[in-house]
């Protein structure tokens, strides 16, 4: 599908969300908070291109069997003014650059649906979902009682399943605050570089709140401290051996230290978690699930390769196209990986791991017909 | 890969290198803590040394013919520190020596255990994926994995990974490992670089046990462990860690050497600085400062003999020459190898990207996450303690830091090293070569300042016992 078609399929689907959640059924209890992760929280209802909906320990999987599969519940009675933000937990394998949350008010006529758009970045590898906030107060439409909900999710072809962990609704108070800000800090993308370092070694991603950045607020801590105690020292020579100035300059540079570091130990924790999902099994293969971003078995190949081909063959991988960065890291992997196999751009013996004809030409001799692979040298 | 023949080949090498610094008589002269963390890094330059010898007497590059040359390079250095060295003194540590009160113990305690519980995260963190990082698969640990199936080290390994003069510690340390595995494994190796990191903390440690009280000592221990760039690189082979631990082993022996006047001291510094300049090319300006450093403090203390304080610079310039000698002879047996071309221009062209540079770098450091708060604490305990710049302290510790930045902006100014600088690939990592070292300066500072305030009687008295051991 393309993504005219995506978008297309998109738009239908907002228009048409008020008609589909408008015939699901009134579900008992008024909750307006569901974590589907505890299988005593009444479930969603599947509307939509929706193949199946499960309850599992990670949440509501949503199987997708078209572009746009749907979640709806109905018979609720939230109340907006009570409800400022939603907060979702969704777990999806691909980034879905559209998806909706709709509501509608009591009463449920057609016309009084609303619904809101956002995006859901792909999940933190070994499989964490993220945390989507949503305002929803300064909404049209976000008034009254809040009668039925439904959220959707443009997939396009990828029918890979979508996991729903929670849905909230949260006022505007002081936690919702703490806990909105701690989200849209971004430690959940700072921890997945730490685990998977890519330009990460030449230096760490910076932690940033409001524009701001962490570092930068903290040296400016750090130098007003200096400057205050020289000027105090400058004012009165007696403060020169004031054990109590000395104290507060050295204790709050100590805490701006102690502050910074204990953030920075809770991304590396997080990093830790991160990289124990995908590595924890301790399968070699597994080390590099994360490598194979097309699902090649690039791994295995090369494995199966090793033992098959004499040491220092060179070989040419026929890649899928890709203009990023991560092209470039891939190859450098795989030629550490393929070792003793050498990789070289202008081999004869070109490995073709998808049946790509585009890299073979009309004379090519098929050497080797593997699991997944072939090797075919170049005429 | 077990626990067992993962820790063995690191246990090897930390024996090797105790013992040889126990015959230097460290362990009579330091803390543990400095006695064991340099005994991992004396051990490991041993054993990189070693390695690369049987491949240049056309011997196969294997665990067996590794093993001997490994072995007969310690027999050398030991009989080399007898005959250089003699007898030597056994002064005890020195360093503030009251008993702290309990509320400290009790800090102290729970700092540490802190620091075990944040030790192991990141020990467990290293060892728990594979390397990945662009520089080790691209070319280090390609290079020992090349070295591991080839049993030699072939000159087409050297001219297809990476670039012809690349010096090959690290890649024959990851060799030494993988020979204790039986075979080649992704993970296995990487127990170096925790192992380079818990050495840095003991050094740390151990050096900052002789200016100031175990809390504050703990306190600058902590500020490295915190610094996030020294953490990330824990966790992947590169090169920068291991050449902040040979930097940090330089700089602390000769301040020791300064101190105490043991030539014992020397030789563990050109020892380290030998390793500094087998892992990384960089390594040459921590051996280059050092030997400047110790050519001025033989300037300064008057008293000294002139013969024992060239003494001292021949046994520091020693190793670290051979190697470079070594190498460069290779390399002029070998491949053209790049090298930065100076770019002509105006003065005027030149003040202004020196400005631009500065500029950056300064925003680097001071405001980027890598670095917690260390460079605006280096500059500002350099400020309040600006008098003491030339004291032996402040020579070793933190002059070391201002060169090697000083280097590094100087080559980026007026070559094309500036465009990889504000691409963001050198300067963080250059900076992390000197991190733990400005720690030190930084924590012995946060010391003085205390004891000035608490105690000026003491903190002179400190100041004068400082003076005092100058051989001047």
């Amino acid at each position: 599908m393309s993504w005219n078609m995506a978008r297309l399929c998109g738009t239908l689907l907002g228009w048409s969300l008020p008609l589909l959640v408008s015939v699901a059924p009134a579900d008992a209890g008024a909750p307006r908070e569901w974590d589907f992760r505890d299988h005593a929280t009444p479930s969603w209802s599947a509307a939509g291109d929706v193949a199946s909906l499960r309850r599992t320990p990670e949440g509501l999987v949503v199987a997708p069997s078209g572009p746009a599969p749907a979640i709806r519940v109905s018979g609720l009675t939230i109340s907006a003014a009570d409800s400022a933000y939603a907060l979702l937990r969704i777990q999806s394998p691909t980034p879905i650059t559209e998806a909706y949350l709709a509501w509608s008010n009591r009463g449920g006529q057609r016309d009084t649906w609303s619904s809101r758009r956002f995006a859901i970045p792909r999940e933190i590898r070994g499989g964490s979902p993220r945390s989507i906030w949503i305002r929803l107060d300064n909404m049209p439409g976000w008034s009254g009682t809040i009668e039925s909900l439904a959220v959707a999710f443009v997939v396009g072809e990828d029918v890979s399943p979508v996991v729903v962990e929670s849905i909230s609704f949260l006022p505007d108070g002081f936690w919702s605050q703490v806990h909105r800000l701690a989200d849209g800090i971004g430690l959940d993308d700072l921890a997945e570089d730490r685990a998977f370092p890519r330009w990460s070694l030449n230096t760490v991603g910076q932690i940033s709140v409001g524009g701001r950045t962490v570092g930068g607020a903290a040296t400016a801590i750090v130098c007003l401290g200096f400057a205050v105690f020289v000027v105090a020292r400058l004012v009165s020579v007696r403060l020169v051996h004031s054990r109590r100035l000395t104290g507060v300059f050295l204790g709050a540079l100590g805490s701006v230290a102690v502050l910074v570091g204990a953030l920075d130990a809770y991304v590396g924790y997080k990093a830790f978690w991160v990289q124990w999902a995908v590595f924890g099994s301790r399968n070699p293969l597994a080390y590099y699930t994360h490598l194979d971003q097309d699902r090649l078995g690039l791994v295995a190949a090369a494995a199966d390769l090793r033992g098959r081909l004499p040491s220092a063959t060179e070989l040419s991988i026929c890649l899928p196209d890709h203009a990023d960065a991560a092209r470039f890291l891939w190859w450098w992997r795989l030629r550490y990986e393929f070792y003793p196999l050498r990789l070289s751009p202008d081999a004869a013996f070109i490995l073709d791991l998808d049946d790509r004809s585009a890299c073979r030409g009309p004379d090519d001799q098929l050497v080797l017909d593997g699991n997944g692979y072939r090797v075919v040298r170049h005429r | 890969m077990s626990v067992l023949m993962v820790s063995l080949p690191i246990a090897v090498a930390l024996g090797l290198g105790v013992a040889l610094l126990y015959r230097i008589g460290l362990h009579g002269r330091a803390h543990p803590s400095l006695w064991l963390g340099a005994g991992y890094g004396v051990g490991l330059a041993m054993v990189s040394f070693g390695v690369a010898l049987p491949p240049l007497v056309r011997l196969p590059l294997t665990v067996g013919w590794g093993g001997l040359f490994v072995a007969l390079t310690w027999c050398g250095l030991w009989l080399v520190s007898e005959r250089l060295l003699g007898c030597m003194k056994q002064a005890p540590p020195a360093g503030p020596s009251s008993k702290p009160p309990r509320w400290e113990n009790v800090v102290w305690g729970t700092g540490l255990v802190l620091l075990v519980v944040k030790a192991g995260f990141i020990g467990v963190s290293a060892m728990d994926k594979p390397v990945m990082g662009w520089d080790a698969v691209a070319i280090h640990s390609l290079r020992a994995k090349a070295m591991f199936y080839d049993q030699t080290i072939a000159r087409s390994t050297l001219e297809w990974i990476g670039a012809f003069d690349y010096p090959l510690g690290i890649p024959l340390l990851e060799l030494w490992v993988t020979w204790f595995q039986g075979g080649w494994d992704d993970t296995a190796f990487k127990i170096l670089f925790p192992g380079f990191l818990f050495a840095v903390l003991g050094m740390v440690y151990g050096v900052l046990r002789e200016f100031v009280r175990p809390l504050t000592a703990l306190a600058g221990v902590w500020l490295v462990a915190s610094l996030p760039l020294l953490v990330q690189h824990t966790t992947d082979a590169y090169l920068d860690l291991p050449l902040a631990y040979t930097t940090l082993g330089v700089s602390i022996f000769l301040w020791r050497h300064t101190r105490t006047g043991e030539m014992g001291d020397v030789f563990i510094a050109s020892l380290m600085a030998a390793f500094g300049v087998w892992i990384k090319r960089e390594g040459v300006v921590a051996a280059g400062v050092g030997l400047v450093l110790l050519a001025l403090w033989a300037v300064m203390a008057r008293s000294r003999t002139r013969r024992e304080a060239l003494r001292a610079l021949a046994i520091f310039a020693g190793m670290p020459g051979l190697v470079v000698t070594a190498w460069a002879v290779f390399r002029w047996a070998g491949a053209e190898t790049p090298s930065l071309s100076f770019q002509p221009t105006s003065l005027a062209d030149l003040v202004s990207r020196s400005i631009a540079v500065v500029v950056y770098a300064a925003r680097e450091l001071w405001t980027s996450s890598n670095w917690n708060v260390l460079w605006p604490l280096f500059a500002g305990f350099w400020a309040l303690h600006a008098r003491k710049s030339l004291s032996s302290e402040s020579l070793f510790f933190a002059w070391p830091v201002v060169i090697t930045f000083g280097t590094l902006l100087a080559v980026s100014a007026s070559t094309e090293m500036g465009e990889y600088l504000k691409q963001g690939t050198t300067l963080h990592r250059m900076a992390l070569h000197v991190a733990p070292l400005a720690a030190v300066f930084v924590a012995v500072r946060v010391g003085d300042t205390w004891a000035q305030a608490t105690d000026p009687l003491r903190g002179r008295d400190r100041e004068g016992r400082r003076d005092r051991a100058r051989p001047g």
